[in-house]
This record gives structure tokens, C-alpha cells and sequence, in this order.
């Protein structure tokens, strides 16, 4: 399987998951961006070396991840190429630094080593809640709901009209791809000597598609709108749950929590 | 229906694709429009489409065939493109269905209700909701049938609607196209099919009209068909020499 | 060059997130601007960078062999969208690619996007364009050879297109890491590591758009900007608009380069004075009692919320399990 046909198949399952039929899955789009930035927001703005507060934000994703029915193993499977270049930014820390700051029991733990385990953390956790935002979310619906909610024209027309054309162009790419491959064995790449044509014809079969595709829109009396089909039933309370667990975010981030549960205990 | 007076176009810097072109279509018929490759057949359908602009007149459902007339007849025609993929560009089907009903300004409850009865007639009411990027080809070149009836055209023209179907699927189409009584161009290198949905051939080469006649006679002749580099459709060769 | 939402702090990414918008706005007017100096073609618009932006996705699945090095990379597209679109809609086009990356394969964070899209969107798509682009594909360079010096020109442009906007492109992610404060690496040594790496990969991109641009302008000489002597309707505002937002451009960036420099000037000064890790590595151990002692409340509740995860997930899979058996 060549990389084009790869991404073709993670397109589609990617479809898939998003189709589920959980709360999560049924809850506004809106809604849930707007959760999922409050998150990501808050989880960046923890100082670099507030480890104790940036773990108890772990709690969100994994509690929505089970709500939404979609196992954690899932995300990082599927993030598994991304995921060890948001590690590896943190990974001079420990050695730049090695100024110690606190001790475990009587380990010593560097500001550097503290520095680098939150930007891993930092990177894991926006990560999940980014990947949880789209396997429940598929993007045609997120781009309607943008577009009742007065996103400019030109942003979602754009980005739905792409969406639909990049599975042909990835089949197109794919078919080249192996065709290419089968005449050149042993090949890692496309060679140099084939650079412009191969992109480039597809470039110029590209542009005729252009010009049919837009026949097609001119021929059903395009003048400009685009039109979507209705949004579907929201659950009641979706934008409560949303508001709560906002709020909730913000809590952990602003209250002592440690403090909080020690005068409990 | 559609009338071609005296028609001509070329592409710039090319010899002539159409050339003195006359035919005239009435309502009801059903035309297969034949030709080798580049022989001018999608030229000509363009030229109907008012998608680019021939020398002569054409006359297309009573209008002629002007820039300022282009939307009203737009309105009546609908075409099935070869690529289904270049003919549905919105996520889903239904999305398809009602985006050329509601740019002619039906309301959202009509266009609904428009789409729901073209599926049901073609027996497609599970597609509703599908995603155009997740359709199987036969699936897809149904869906864009039914996006072009959802119009309502007063003509329908295709360009090789059979083309890459499997036999099962070609079969559902053939017997689809013969049940829509409304008028059709069916442009087609598929001869057989042909045979079995129109009443009239127009044979054309190197932008000419070659022949122009009853589907039965034409493609029956023999020396004709094979003149213009085409061949007999297969029901009627007989038996291949082994 | 995708940056993770883990790099920026939102202040940051917000001020990157408005940098691109105001980008953006621009774009969009320049592109209705230009619809109304040729209104037959303005709908026909939207399919052709749709599909570009398909393209430049599925483009960026092929794998270029790199001569002489048995590796092999992928191109970023600005400069060759930029080309057959022109800088706006190239822009716009880009902006799509970068956002169903972000959404599809979680490339470069959703925070991170406004970042994303200046870095890799704008300096390629516009700077580039403006820049180099324009400037040698109008110029009387190589004349005297056949086909008038147009393949050597696009040569030229798109080299040094690619090679100044990765420049550029690195050089923000670095600028804006440090202005985030997020990593203790210091700015020159970063900036060291990332220019002469994205040098390399823009001098390749770089080739691989000029291998393009130079088989679409011999088959189809029309498709590439500036590429006949009857190009584009010429705007005389487009040229005032350009400088104000390059100038806007570099007021920001300098505008970080002068905060971050502010902010640590010792790490500045140390990078300058010492360009390895060696020296400064030894420890400073400080005196046991001004170390913060990690408190047993701490722990419990650290404790605590991992026990709780740990029951969730396992909550989630036996219901998962029950759902799936259904």
C-alpha cells in the first residue's frame, strides 16, 4: 500500500469513527470546538512548571473519551506519528536546566525535568482533546454548523469543496503512485528526473476537473450559496453540558484543588 | 425541443470540432448521439449546454440560445456528466439533490420534498444521506442521475452514462432510462445500450453529421458504422468466429 | 514544519491567530478585487482552489527521492500554488489544506493553527510571491535565451521563493516558541538548528516546484502567473496593500524578537557567548531548604486523580464492550 492509499484509508476511518452514535457524537459542533478550546487554551496557559495541576487536567479527556465510547489506545494509535515529535520538543530541558526544584521522597527533580514532563503532558493532552474533537465530529457537520453560525462563505465553501475532492485526488495520486512504482522497482521515491511531470500532470488533469466541476455548478444555477441540509436534533442540555464542563475547566485551573481536597480529607 | 441551425465551432488555435451541424429534437424522442473519439460528440452537448459559444443558431426548449436567455434554459436541461465526482461536489447526496432546486428558488420544504420523490422513483431512498466520497462508482452514477431529475429538466443529456458499471449496475441504468419518459441525449460508445433505450442515432465524425436516423437502421448498417470507425453492437454481430 | 498546540502559550497563538485572520480579510478583499477587474471568471474560482487544495494535500503524499542522499521528502506547495493561483487565492487554498490537516491527521494543533498558517500560508503564498516571484518573472532576466528566459526565471523564483519562506517560516516558529517561553533551549541555539535544516529542505522544495511550474508552462503556458506577456490586469493599489502588510509583518515579528529579547536577555547573551551545552551544565544545587519538598497532600491527590483515570478507563472499555456486543 503506497502512502497516498494509506491516507485515503485513514480519511475513511477517521469518517467512520465520527459517524458514532454516542452523546458526544450527537452534541452541537459548536459546542463542543468551543469546549475543546477552553481546554486546550487552559491547558497551555499552565506554567511550565505546575505538573500537579496540568495531570488533574487529565481528568477531562479521559472522561469524555469514555463517554463518547471511543477507547484512549485509539487516539494514540492513530496520532502514533505525530505524537513523538510533540515529546521530542521538550528534550534538552533536563539538560539545559538542572537546577533542582523540588524532591519526590528523596528524589531530586530538576526544573528542566520538571519542564520537559509538562510540554510532554501539554502536548499528549491538547493532542487528545484535538483528535477526540474530530472522531466525533465529522467535518462537514462542524463547517455547516460554522456556516449558520455566520463563518465567512469563502471558509466553509472552500473547505467542504476540498474535503470532497481530496479522496479522489488521493485515489488519483495512489493509481500514479503504483503506476510509477510497478515501471520503477526498487525505488524509494519519485526519481528527480520525474519530479515536474508527475505532479504536474496531475496538476493539469486537476485544472480540467476544475473546469467540469464548475460547469456542473453553473448548469444548476450557482449564484453564489451554497445550501446545507438542515442540522440534526441536538440532545437537550448539550449546550448546559457544554457550559458546565467549561466551567468545571476553569475551576481546576484556578482553584487550589490540592488545597481544596486536603481540607476535605 | 433543440434545434442546431447551421452550428460551427472550433477551439481556438484548432481545426473546427463542430461543422455545419442541423438537426432538430422533438419532445419524447429518445437520442443516442454516436461517434468515434473526438469525433465531437461533448462538443456538441456543450454547445447545447450553452457552455461555450458556437456560430449558427441554436434553439433549446423554445429559446434561442443567447447569453441572457442561458439561465431560463439552463433551467430546463439537465446534464449527467461522464465523472460523477465532478458533477457532486457538496458532502452529501441530498446536499446535491437540493442545490440546483433552491439556487431556482424553491424553498427548503419544497426542494425536500422534490428529492424525496426523485429518489423514491428511482429507488435510491437510502442514498439520502450518504456522503458522495463514500459511494460505490454504480451508486455514485446513479446519484447523479438523480441529482440532474431533481431539476425537473425538460431534456436530459448524458455523456457515457454506462461507462465503468459493471454489467449488473449498467442493467438498473438501462432499465432506469427507459422508464423516464422525459426527453434524452444519451451520448454513448456503448451501442448496445443504445439500441435498447433510443428511437433515433445521430452518427457524428470530424464534427459532421454523418448519419442521422432511426436507432434500429443505423445501427444495423454494417458499412456505416464500421466507415466511422465504429462496430456493430453486440446482439447484432452474431456469433464470433472461433 | 507543523507547530503543536504544546509550543505556544495562548497569548501567542492568539496574537498569531490575529496576524493570520488579518491576513486572511486581506486576501479575501484583494480576491474581490481582483473578480471585479474580470467578473467572467470569479465563480469559476472556488473549484479551481478547491481542487488545488486537494491537490497540494494529496501532493504532499508523494515521496521525491532527493538525489545523493537515499532519503526522500514531500513539498509544502506555496510557492507552486501561488503560481497558478495567484498569492490571494494560493493563500486561501492553503489556509483549507492546513485546517483539514489540522482536523484529519491532528498536525499542528488547533491553537497552533493561526501560527501554522503564517508560517507556512503566508510566507510562502505571499511573501514569496511578492517578493521574488513577481519581481523575477517580470524582470528582463536571461532575454537572450529561446524561449525568452521563462524556464530559467521560473527556476530562479521558485528557489529562492521556497528558500525565503522556509527561512522565514522556520525563523517564526522559533521566534514564537521563544516568545511562549515554553522551551529552555536558547534562541540562537534553536535558530541554529532550525535555518540551515529548513535551508536544506527549501532549496528542495525549491526543485521540486520548479520541475513543476516548468512541465505545466511548457504544456500549458496559461496556467502559470506572469508566465505571458498578457498576464493579470496590473493593480496599482495591490502594491500599497502588500507593503502595509509586509511592513505590518515585520512590525510583529519584531515586536516578538524585541519581547523575547527583553525577557531573557541572559539567555540571549549566554547563547552568544557559549554555543555549546558544556559549560553551563554544571548543576547548581542549591541549599536542601530552599527546595520545594513535593507535599503529602500533593501526593494523595496526584494519587487520587490517577485512580480515578484509571477507573474511568476502565468504565469506559467494559461499557464499550457491552455496547459492541449489542
Amino acid at each position: 500500500m503506497n502512502t497516498a492509499e494509506k491516507a485515503a484509508l485513514e480519511i475513511r476511518s477517521m469518517d467512520d469513527l465520527a459517524s458514532g452514535r454516542s452523546y458526544v457524537h450527537r452534541m452541537g459542533s459548536l459546542e463542543k470546538l468551543a469546549i475543546t478550546i477552553a481546554y486546550i487554551l487552559t491547558i497551555m496557559s499552565f506554567d511550565k512548571y505546575d505538573g500537579t495541576g496540568l495531570f488533574l487536567m487529565l481528568l477531562f479527556p479521559v472522561f469524555w473519551y469514555q463517554v463518547a465510547l471511543i477507547s484512549i489506545s485509539t487516539c494514540f494509535y492513530k496520532l502514533r506519528v505525530v505524537l513523538p515529535l510533540v515529546m521530542a520538543v521538550g528534550i534538552f530541558n533536563p539538560i539545559l536546566n538542572r537546577q533542582i526544584c523540588l524532591l519526590i521522597g528523596n528524589i531530586p527533580v530538576s526544573y528542566g525535568f520538571l519542564s520537559m514532563v509538562t510540554l510532554m503532558l501539554k502536548g499528549v493532552m491538547s493532542l487528545m482533546a484535538s483528535f477526540l474533537l474530530v472522531a466525533t465530529t465529522p467535518i462537514d457537520r462542524l463547517c455547516r454548523s460554522l456556516r449558520r453560525a455566520h463563518a465567512p462563505k469563502l471558509f466553509t465553501s472552500l473547505i467542504l469543496r476540498t474535503y470532497r475532492y481530496i479522496s479522489v485526488l488521493l485515489d488519483e495520486t495512489s493509481v500514479m503512485m503504483n503506476a510509477y512504482m510497478l515501471r520503477a522497482p526498487g525505488q524509494k521515491g519519485i526519481a528527480f528526473k520525474a519530479w515536474g511531470s508527475f505532479l504536474g500532470q496531475l496538476i493539469l488533469r486537476s485544472m480540467d476537473r476544475s473546469r467540469e466541476l464548475y460547469e456542473s455548478m453553473e448548469l444548476r444555477g450557482f449564484d453564489g450559496e451554497f445550501y446545507y441540509c438542515k442540522g440534526r436534533a441536538v440532545p437537550k442540555g448539550s449546550r448546559l453540558a457544554a457550559v458546565f464542563t467549561i466551567a468545571l475547566i476553569l475551576i481546576f485551573r484556578f482553584a487550589d484543588i490540592p488545597a481544596l481536597i486536603s481540607s476535605v480529607l | 425541443m433543440l434545434k442546431f441551425e447551421n452550428v460551427s465551432y472550433s477551439y481556438p488555435g484548432s481545426d473546427a470540432a463542430l461543422e455545419n451541424i442541423n438537426f432538430e429534437i422533438k419532445e419524447g424522442e429518445q437520442v443516442g448521439l454516436i461517434g468515434a473519439n473526438g469525433a465531437g460528440k461533448s462538443t456538441l452537448m456543450k454547445a447545447a449546454l450553452g457552455l461555450i459559444t458556437a456560430q449558427g443558431n441554436i434553439t433549446a426548449c423554445g429559446l434561442p440560445m443567447t447569453q441572457s436567455n442561458l439561465p431560463q434554459i439552463r433551467r430546463k436541461l439537465g446534464f449527467v456528466l461522464q465523472n460523477s465526482d465532478n458533477q457532486m461536489f457538496m458532502p452529501t447526496v441530498y446536499e446535491d439533490m437540493i442545490f440546483g432546486p433552491m439556487n431556482y428558488g424553491l424553498s427548503a420544504e419544497e426542494a425536500e420534498k422534490l428529492t424525496d420523490e426523485t429518489l423514491a422513483l428511482l429507488g435510491l431512498s437510502h442514498l439520502k444521506h450518504r456522503h458522495n466520497h463514500k459511494m460505490s462508482g454504480g451508486e455514485k452514477r446513479m446519484a447523479a442521475i438523480a441529482v440532474t431529475l431533481a431539476m425537473k429538466p425538460e431534456l436530459m443529456l448524458m455523456d457515457e452514462p454506462s461507462s465503468s458499471l459493471d454489467p449488473k449496475n449498467r442493467r438498473i441504468l438501462i432499465n432506469t432510462l427507459k422508464k423516464l419518459p422525459v426527453t434524452k441525449i444519451i451520448a454513448s460508445h456503448d451501442l448496445d445500450m443504445i439500441l435498447e433505450i433510443c428511437d433515433r442515432v445521430i452518427l457524428v465524425d470530424c464534427g459532421k453529421i454523418a448519419a442521422d436516423g432511426p436507432a434500429g437502421e443505423i445501427l444495423r448498417n454494417k458499412e456505416l458504422l464500421e466507415a466511422h470507425s465504429l462496430e456493430l453492437p453486440f446482439c447484432l454481430a452474431g456469433p464470433v468466429g472461433v | 514544519m507543523h507547530m503543536a498546540d504544546a509550543l505556544l502559550s495562548p497569548a501567542v497563538a492568539a496574537g498569531m491567530y490575529a496576524a493570520s485572520a488579518a491576513a486572511a480579510g486581506t486576501a479575501a478583499y484583494m480576491m474581490k478585487k481582483e473578480e471585479k477587474l474580470m467578473p467572467e471568471k470569479v465563480t469559476a474560482k472556488l473549484p479551481e482552489m478547491a481542487v488545488m487544495s486537494a491537490l497540494v494535500f494529496a501532493g504532499q503524499m508523494v515521496n521525491y527521492t532527493i538525489p545523493g542522499t537515499g532519503s526522500s521528502g514531500h513539498i509544502c506547495g506555496g510557492v507552486l500554488l501561488a503560481a497558478i493561483l495567484g498569492p490571494w487565492r494560493a493563500f486561501w487554498s492553503l489556509i483549507a489544506v492546513l485546517v483539514i490537516q489540522c482536523f484529519f491527521f491532528a498536525d499542528g494543533g488547533i491553537m497552533a493553527l493561526g501560527a501554522n498558517i503564517w508560517n507556512m500560508a503566508f510566507y510562502g503564498c505571499v511573501l514569496g510571491y511578492f517578493l521574488i516571484y513577481k519581481n523575477i518573472m517580470k524582470s528582463n532576466m536571461f532575454s537572450s535565451s529561446e524561449d525568452g528566459g521563462l524556464k530559467k526565471k521560473i527556476i530562479l523564483a521558485s528557489l529562492l521563493g521556497c528558500v525565503l519562506s522556509l527561512q522565514c517560516g522556520a525563523f517564526s516558529v522559533v521566534v514564537e516558541t521563544q516568545a511562549s517561553g515554553i522551551t529552555d533551549l536558547p534562541f540562537s541555539a534553536f535558530a541554529m538548528l532550525m535555518q540551515p535544516i529548513h535551508l536544506a529542505i527549501g532549496c528542495i522544495e525549491g526543485a521540486a516546484t520548479a520541475a513543476i511550474l516548468c512541465f505545466v508552462v511548457s504544456a500549458r503556458p496559461e496556467l502559470i502567473r506572469e508566465a505571458s506577456a498578457s498576464s493579470a490586469p496590473s493593480m496599482g493599489m495591490a502594491k500599497k496593500k502588500v507593503f502595509t502588510i509586509l511592513a505590518a509583518a515585520s512590525v510583529f515579528i519584531g515586536g516578538c524578537m524585541a519581547y523575547f529579547a527583553s525577557a531573557n536577555p541572559d539567555g540571549l547573551e549566554w547563547a552568544l557567548g557559549n554555543m555549546g551545552f558544556e559549560e553551563e551544565a554544571a548543576p547548581i544545587e542549591l541549599p536542601i531548604e530552599q527546595v520545594e519538598v513535593i507535599s503529602y497532600d500533593t501526593l494523595v491527590v496526584v494519587l487520587l486523580a490517577a485512580s480515578a483515570i484509571l477507573a474511568l478507563v476502565i468504565i469506559g472499555n467494559v461499557v464499550r464492550k457491552k455496547s459492541a456486543a449489542k
